[in-house]
């Protein structure tokens, strides 16, 4: 130990803990030193009680089969003193160095793992110097009834971010902004930027780690926008990539970001104006996520916190993630963003699912003035994916509330009439949705049960508008499917649309076909009867807002007959989305019979449309082709998703139309090939000029090229030009 | 897989929680079993236990929050306030209740009530003087009960009419009133039965002690006397936190019931080598740490006067002294003081430190502090119980945390 630290005043850090030893009891203080040399500034020693197991049978001195004592001193180490500083807890010399969760420092000595990532997280996320000092009483009992190996109870470091750049108070920020030159040429690591209101004056400042230096004067620190308010009503939170490293790259990225998808306000005089606070102040925090969640690099991620409160006096300011809002009124959204629900064709949505994607859906939306909800989730909520859900902070309970509930909650305190249909949310739901007399509501199902989903999307008798929407790879892209009037084009009809889109468009090939082997999918909820995948929030963040944009747009204006096909797709410069929103017409449904040999034929729209085209080209000569598509054997259903005609000319005689199948071979071909096999070639169609159905050569050649499909199906279509309907016949070869 | 048993801090009462349990809330692989309830404090206690209580119950797959057993020990109001404004009486098709989930009604999918503590109770009371409200609510529900099994209803067995009936019934002539109920009533000194079990060997088993019989020819003076011993359900339950435990945790509770009641005990179970019916781990020290379940006089005449009144029950004490190695005892009381109050007494819980080391007599009201006091959470491991104070203290100061909700991981 270094010299007594009694004469010494202790630093803010160290107050802090001690503050905290004093209240708790499992805990005491029993000696304190100053600084003996560079690896500690401080130290305090700290005895803990360690509960065993009552029966648990003590050595002769007192100590259990591992060597933990009933009584335990552990060594706060003080590296540093500063307010953000956290301890590094070390177990006395003797402590039984092989068990496991346990690093031993050649100068410190045993050290506990905690958490995986920065131990300074712990003071911000679980709890302060409180929840810190408890987690090492856990770690102690859990290591005395030899529990840190176990298969269901073992010992797991809590996962945190690198906690090196965050700010968490506002004291220490205002700390650091006061000591941060002015300039904006900066060296060293950026940290964040705050905007102080002064009466009506905006001032912003760069905040900087410890060390950073800047260079020059700063004609930007006038900048008055700092936090923007997104369409879906949720403040954007901005990808920063590892490469901002300057209050400049910071901007680009906002103004890339508020260019696309959020309206330029200065928000703080809003806030202001609303709370009738006298000071606010956001900062925007880089923070490091202690693992990547995606395969890629860009792990820096920035999020908007809001210091309300009297801010020239630290101690009565608070922090607080701004993705909760609490600052930014319903009112205040509206006016920014002038959304109005008054005469919205349709104003109730029915969530199935409300976690990470329904979840923030809902919230947008509702934030928007969305003026009814109903919400089924499964699922219980999990603290630590607070920001993933945006639900609201119902401190202490919320880690055992259903989702559905919470997301109901935070949705009425915008005036939404939101109900929790909880449980498996199916009954309820039901009774809700059944009986197709109501079409004013639109039903997105986010849900990743494929119980749930069975349940009520399966069964088709639901009333209103149903619309399905997922993440794909690890954030990197989401779709948003709303189906036709009477669930025609259906959601099996825009997926093999997108299919076949995605043929021609490369971008989004890359997400339709593309499987990553890096892609994880993670069982999680009730029974593990769902799915989801790593991805970064921030990128789940931006898609659902691209969603509720796209949503908000359907519901207002009417989502009419056609079925709608959104995509959003990561940009290519970083932090930017790109969406891509198309209506996808009826699709002919061939219902299972004799005809088609019991499968079901979907013809999509644009084949159709294209089918149609054609025979009024060839006028009184038939024109002809091949078909392209999906076909699902499980269901027994085949999708035609493409024609394929001849590029010189697809138009025959008056009686007759060669498909040429060996011309149509290399691009039929490619067509599998671009669509990783998931299109596949199915058979011909012709025009019919005059009408009528089959003729003998078209049955005989039906059969003829039905054996060759190598057990496949074999897809015969016919346009008559005279009523307009189209022919279905299927063969498959009974061999 | 957790096997815990809370004892809430309900000032002068009993609330006990025991669960077996294994994934999220709504899973289904969570059950419970309270002991008595009080819901509504009377003032004082810091601490919201209507949330600690609530926030442990397992919720059903459709958003109900539920017990699988709720056992009332006896009809007093420290054992059962708030259960007519918390809990749901009536079929369970009558469930519609659309609050959010903090305020949904509890719905009991066992109870377990005995006629005969409730007769006398009743006893007990002076001339058309009534249970409390609760109590009555409670006896209505289990009478509803009672009625679905005599009418041979086909929905007796379902949940939410589920009922075991503890001890025989008997009116002062000795006469069996629930004879016809044989099939859901447990006998003192009967079988052990298992009241919940998951698929992994985690299991609660019950052995039941009282309520007593009353026995023989001079019933109608035995029966008087056990009426004014404040007859409660007894029970020794047993703890397996899995298959993995070859000796299980046991808890004894035994209510408010008086000094007779654990001579008698002592006379019928304490040479039972094999069954070890009193034998626990944790002891619900009897009507609040009262010295009314260790001696036939008052504490207050104890210590003004002394003599008689300061003589405790040997066969009492004995009944109440077989604690296992490490064992705590509890009192589920205001702060014992050094004063002639009672219940808590001092004197009481001098003789119970006597039995347990001082750091392993608790009182809820204490603990961990009496400015703050918080459930006492026990874990259940293969070699006895944890207590598990560090998880709370840890839930406390996140749930106080500015950054609580803002932790991001790589799932959800």
């Amino acid at each position: 130990m270094g010299e007594p630290a009694q004469d010494k005043a202790r630093p803010p850090s160290v107050e802090l803990a001690c503050e905290a030893i004093a209240s708790l009891d499992f805990c005491r203080l029993i000696d304190e030193s100053k600084a003996d040399d560079k690896k500690r500034a401080w130290t305090l020693v700290v005895e803990f009680d360690v509960e065993f197991p009552s029966r648990t049978e003590l050595s002769a001195n007192g100590e259990t089969k591992d060597g933990i004592r009933p009584k335990e001193p552990v060594h706060l180490v003080f590296v540093d003193t500063d307010e953000l500083s956290v301890p590094i807890p070390v177990l006395r010399e003797d402590f039984n160095p092989n068990l496991p969760h346990l690093t031993v420092d050649p100068d410190l000595g045993p050290i506990p793992c905690l958490s995986m990532g920065s131990s300074k997280d712990l003071l911000v996320y679980r709890g302060g110097y409180f929840g810190f000092l408890a987690l090492i009483g856990m770690w102690l009992e859990t290591a005395a009834r030899s529990g840190l190996v176990d298969a269901d109870e073992g010992w797991e470091p809590i996962p945190v971010f690198e906690g090196d750049r965050i700010v968490f108070s506002s004291g220490s920020i205002i700390d650091r902004l006061e000591r941060a030159p002015k300039s904006d040429r900066v060296r060293g690591r950026f940290v964040g930027k705050a905007v102080i209101s002064e009466g009506k004056r905006l001032t912003s400042y760069l905040v900087l780690e410890e060390g950073s230096s800047l260079e020059e004067s700063a004609p930007s620190q006038t900048a008055p926008v700092v936090a923007t308010i997104s369409t879906p009503g949720s403040v954007s939170c901005w990808r920063a990539v590892s490469k901002i490293q300057s209050l400049q790259d910071l901007e680009r990225v906002i103004e890339r970001e508020c260019g696309k998808q959020a309206k330029i306000r200065p928000l703080f005089s809003e806030v202001k104006e609303q709370s009738g606070k006298p000071n606010h102040m956001v900062v925007l925090v880089a923070l490091r996520r202690p693992h990547k969640l995606s395969q890629f690099d860009l792990d820096v991620e920035v999020v908007p916190f809001v210091v309300s409160g009297d801010i020239d006096n630290p101690g009565t300011a608070r922090a607080s993630i701004m993705r909760q809002t609490e600052q930014v009124s319903r009112d205040l959204v509206e006016r920014l963003s002038r959304s109005t629900w008054v005469g919205a064709q349709i104003q109730r949505l029915a969530l199935i699912g409300a976690g990470s994607l329904g979840g923030k859906v809902g919230a947008g939306l509702s934030r928007l003035g969305l003026p009814a909800m109903l919400a089924a989730d499964v699922d219980v909520f999990n603290p630590h994916n607070g920001i993933r859900h945006e639900f609201p902070p119902v401190m202490g309970e919320s880690e055992l509330f259903l989702k559905s509930d919470l997301l109901a909650m935070f949705c009425r305190q915008f005036g939404t009439q939101a109900q929790s249909v909880s449980g498996d949310g199916g009954d309820a739901l039901e009774e809700n949705l059944k009986g197709g007399s109501d079409t004013k509501i639109m039903i997105l199902d986010t849900t990743a049960s494929p119980h749930l989903r069975e349940r009520l999307v399966r069964k088709g008798d639901l009333g209103g508008r149903y619309a399905n929407a997922a993440y794909h790879h690890h954030g990197d892209a989401a779709h948003l499917y709303v189906e036709g009037g009477s669930r025609n084009p259906r959601v099996d009809d825009l997926i093999a649309w997108s299919m076949d889109r995605a043929v021609d468009d490369e971008k989004l090939a890359s997400v339709v076909f593309s499987r990553d082997p890096m892609m994880e999918e993670i069982a999680v909820g009730m029974g593990c009867q769902s799915m989801t995948m790593p991805m970064d929030d921030l990128d789940a963040s931006a898609l659902a807002s691209g969603i509720s944009r796209n949503l908000e747009r359907l519901m207002k204006e009417g989502a009419g007959e056609d079925g709608t096909v959104a995509w959003g797709i990561k940009g290519d410069v970083p932090g930017s989305w790109e969406w891509q929103v198309h209506s996808v017409g009826t699709t002919d449904i061939k219902e299972r019979s004799d005809e088609t040999s019991g499968w079901e034929v979907r013809i999509l729209d644009p084949c159709c449309r294209e089918m149609a085209m054609w025979g009024d080209r060839g006028g009184e000569n038939e024109a002809c082709g091949a078909l392209v598509g999906r076909v699902d054997r499980l269901s027994k259903r085949i999708t035609v998703t493409r024609l394929v005609v001849h590029p010189d000319s697809p138009i025959g005689s008056r009686t007759r139309c060669n498909v040429d199948l060996p011309a149509l071979r290399d691009d039929v071909r490619q067509l599998q090939r671009r669509s990783r096999e998931a299109l596949t070639f199915l058979g011909t169609w012709h025009s019919h000029p005059q009408g009528g159905r089959e003729s003998p050569t078209d049955l005989s050649t039906l059969k003829r090229f039905a054996e060759r499909m190598g057990g496949s199906p074999f897809v015969m279509l016919i346009s008559n030009q005279v009523s307009g309907e189209i022919l279905c016949r299927v063969e498959t070869p009974t061999g | 897989m957790t096997a815990k048993v809370t004892y809430f801090p309900v000032a002068n009462g009993d609330m006990t929680l025991i669960q077996i349990e294994e994934g999220t809330r709504n899973d289904p692989m969570r059950k419970s079993i309270l002991v008595d309830c009080k819901l509504d404090m009377d003032g004082g206690a810091n601490c919201d236990v209507v949330h600690e209580f609530r926030t442990r119950l397992p919720i059903d797959e459709k958003g109900r929050p539920f017990v699988d057993v709720f056992c009332l020990t006896h009809p007093d109001q420290d054992h059962i306030l708030g259960f007519k404004k918390h809990f749901h009486t009536g079929p369970i098709a009558d469930y519609k209740d659309e609050n959010a989930l903090a305020d949904r009604k509890i719905y009991i999918k066992e109870m377990w009530s005995s006629p005969i503590v409730f007769r006398r109770a009743k006893r007990q009371k002076e001339e058309g003087e009534s249970f409390c409200p609760d109590a009555q609510a409670w006896q209505k529900e289990a009478k509803r009960r009672v009625k679905l099994w005599r009418q041979n209803n086909a929905g007796k067995d379902e949940v939410g009419n589920q009922l075991k009936l503890f001890g025989k019934d008997c009116d002062n002539n000795g006469e069996n009133k629930n004879a016809d109920l044989e099939d859901i009533t447990v006998l003192s000194g009967g079988d052990a039965f298992c009241a919940m079990e998951l698929g992994n060997g985690s299991q609660v088993e019950i052995k039941t002690l009282g309520p007593l019989d009353h026995g023989g020819v001079d019933g109608d003076e035995e029966e008087a006397s056990l009426a004014k011993n404040r007859s409660s359900i007894i029970v020794q339950a047993l703890l397996y936190k899995d298959s993995g435990q070859a000796d299980p945790v046991k808890l004894l509770l035994g209510g408010d019931a008086a000094v007779t009641v654990w001579e008698k005990l002592w006379e019928t179970f304490g040479d039972d080598a094999d069954d070890r019916r009193l034998e626990y781990d944790i002891l619900l020290a009897p009507h609040h740490c009262s010295w009314r379940s260790l001696s036939h006089g008052s504490w207050s005449d104890c210590e003004e006067k002394g003599g008689e009144s300061c003589k405790v029950s040997e066969d009492a004490e004995s009944a109440l002294s077989q604690a296992r190695k490490g064992a705590y005892i509890l009192s589920s009381s205001w702060p014992v003081k050094g004063d002639d109050g009672d219940p808590p007494s001092i004197g009481a819980k001098r003789r119970y430190v006597k039995i347990v080391k001082s750091d392993r007599f608790l009182c809820t009201g204490e603990t961990p502090n009496e400015k703050n006091p918080r459930p006492i959470e026990f874990l259940v491991e293969h070699d006895g119980v944890v207590k598990n104070t560090k998880a709370a203290s840890a839930a406390a100061a996140v749930s106080v945390s500015e950054g609580a909700m803002s932790e991001t991981a790589g799932h959800g």
